[in-house]
């Protein structure tokens, strides 16, 4: 992102702020609904400073990097073997689509069933989740790749092995990291609506519900708040990485 | 011995609908040891086919291909694709697409550095090895895959219309350079391209083929001592020439349909 753009973003935020200012100040909204930006910004400030704030981040965010790291472990393997062996995968494309049309959040109860109404419960739901993100991802990283890179490297006289790891994993970078992507978005959904669902004692879900149950809307305001620069910084630096890495997309 | 020996090949391929086609039956073509063969033919008629049975990536159906009296895939080959956009690697800086081939083998890092140096020294290349396929021009990318293709010291080459990706300057520019290569290499070559020009300035014998099914309908010498070979477009003895193939081919272009 450059200046120019950086700028405009700046801009139009401070937009968005002043026109909740205007409607708030001039209560056309009841104010028990829509708090100003200062009170807003007097309670974040009040919970920063409590730390209690930075207790809910911790534990929100831990759960999502275990259940979304789980599913990258495991997705990413499978999804480029099945993306490379063309004829596995078309046994398995449909079981795939299964898993995915399932809310991963209705597995929740299964979940604490199985693991208990703690932390494992809700990891093993974000993996559910993103396991088949990353899975679908990788494979059509391989499966869309220029087959000739692969010839050339076969005639070349690569083994299998050495195809795999110097060419395939390459080829499909791009798409694996939108399917990293992805589901780091879901991971964030399904980790705050498990802790919405069944409260933990932490976490930015149970936060909001207790806010809501406290009547205390500037509380929530400044949770939700919190939420969504959480994505947006995940999701801008993930970009910055991606540009690194994959510096060949770029160009092309 | 021949270089390149294409004996009696039958090969039938699967269209996109689901039938079978026949591509080549009972298919002969021989280059000699150090032989630059230019192949010239119509659209679809299966020369990319003939070059991945050479290279040993499509078995034939019948019929045997021998490079130096062995089994393709045994023994090292060259082969440059049309498309260098996906066939160079382009995650990797030049130098170490250039080196390829070579990393794949258990090679000591010392005797990778002297072939590179070998090759740096006998030929001349005009950018930066540091830097990415992708920052380099059209044709400069199509030489590194071709330089890719010569460090593995291969027996023979097979390159599959290397300038029709290429604007006119970079291909003018490629095709000296593959002039100068194809000159100083002594393995048999076969060269697929679209352009009698291309074909005029690197070949010593340019084969005709028909359709499917494809066979050689007309072989053209073309005087390699000659100074046809330097790449002078503008010389006359290369005009008469290409005058001549360029009757051949309509003719043959009404008879065979080409046109």
């Amino acid at each position: 992102m450059g200046g120019v753009e950086i700028r405009k973003s700046i801009l139009s935020f401070a937009l968005l702020i002043f026109g909740w200012y205007a409607v708030a100040s001039l209560h056309l909204v009841n104010p028990m609904f829509l708090p100003t930006p200062f009170e807003t910004i007097q309670e974040g400030a009040r919970l920063i400073a409590e730390k209690k704030i930075f207790i809910d981040l911790i534990y929100s965010f831990r759960r999502v990097v275990y259940g979304v790291s789980l599913a990258l472990i495991m997705g990413i393997p499978v999804g480029l073997g099945l993306g490379y062996y063309e004829k596995v995968y078309q046994y398995f494309e449909c079981i795939l689509d299964f898993f995915r049309s399932i809310p991963p959040i209705l597995t929740f109860p299964l979940a604490m069933l199985i693991f208990g109404t703690g932390e494992e419960s809700r990891i093993a739901v974000i993996f559910f989740g993103c396991v088949t993100i990353v899975i679908l991802n990788s494979a059509a990283g391989v499966g869309n790749s220029p087959k000739l890179r692969v010839n050339a490297a076969k005639i070349m006289g690569a083994s299998w092995y050495q195809i795999f790891s110097r060419v395939v994993i390459f080829d499909a970078l791009p798409q694996i990291f939108v399917g990293i992507r992805v589901s780091l978005s879901m991971g964030v959904i399904i980790g705050i609506v498990t802790e919405m669902l069944v409260g933990d004692k932490y976490g930015l879900g149970s936060r909001a519900v207790n806010a809501q149950i406290a009547y205390d809307t500037p509380g929530l305001f400044f949770t939700i708040i919190i939420v969504g620069l959480i994505g947006l910084i995940i999701n801008k630096l993930l970009i910055l990485l991606e540009n690194r890495v994959i510096h060949w997309k770029k160009a092309a | 011995m021949w270089g390149i020996d294409v004996k009696n090949v039958t090969k039938k391929v699967k269209t996109s609908d689901g039938k079978s086609e026949l591509i080549f039956e009972n298919f002969n073509l021989q280059v000699k040891e150090s032989e630059v063969v230019g192949i010239f033919g119509p659209n679809g008629c299966g020369k990319t086919t003939l070059l991945n049975m050479i290279a040993g990536i499509v078995k034939p159906d019948l019929g045997e291909i021998l490079i130096f009296g062995e089994k393709p895939g045994r023994k090292s080959i060259a082969y440059i694709f049309q498309d260098y956009r996906n066939s160079l690697f382009p995650w990797l800086t030049v130098k170490d697409n250039i080196l390829f081939p070579l990393s794949l083998k258990k090679m000591k890092r010392k005797a990778i550095q002297e072939k590179l140096d070998c090759m740096l020294d006998t030929s001349n290349i005009p950018f930066d090895l540091d830097k990415y396929p992708y920052q380099l021009s059209g044709g400069q990318q199509q030489y590194i895959s071709i330089l890719r293709g010569l460090i593995s010291d291969p027996i023979a080459m097979l390159i599959d219309e290397p300038f029709s990706a290429l604007d006119y300057s970079n291909s003018l520019w490629l095709m000296e350079k593959m002039a100068e290569i194809l000159k100083s290499m002594s393995i048999p070559a076969i060269i697929v391209a679209h352009d009698l020009d291309h074909l005029m300035c690197t070949a010593e014998r340019i084969c005709f083929l028909s359709e499917k099914p494809t066979s050689v309908v007309l072989e053209k010498l073309i005087d390699s001592d000659n100074p046809k070979r330097q790449c002078r477009l503008d010389n006359s003895l290369f005009k008469e020439a290409k005058q001549e193939l360029t009757n051949l081919y309509s003719r043959k272009g009404l008879a065979y349909g080409w046109g």
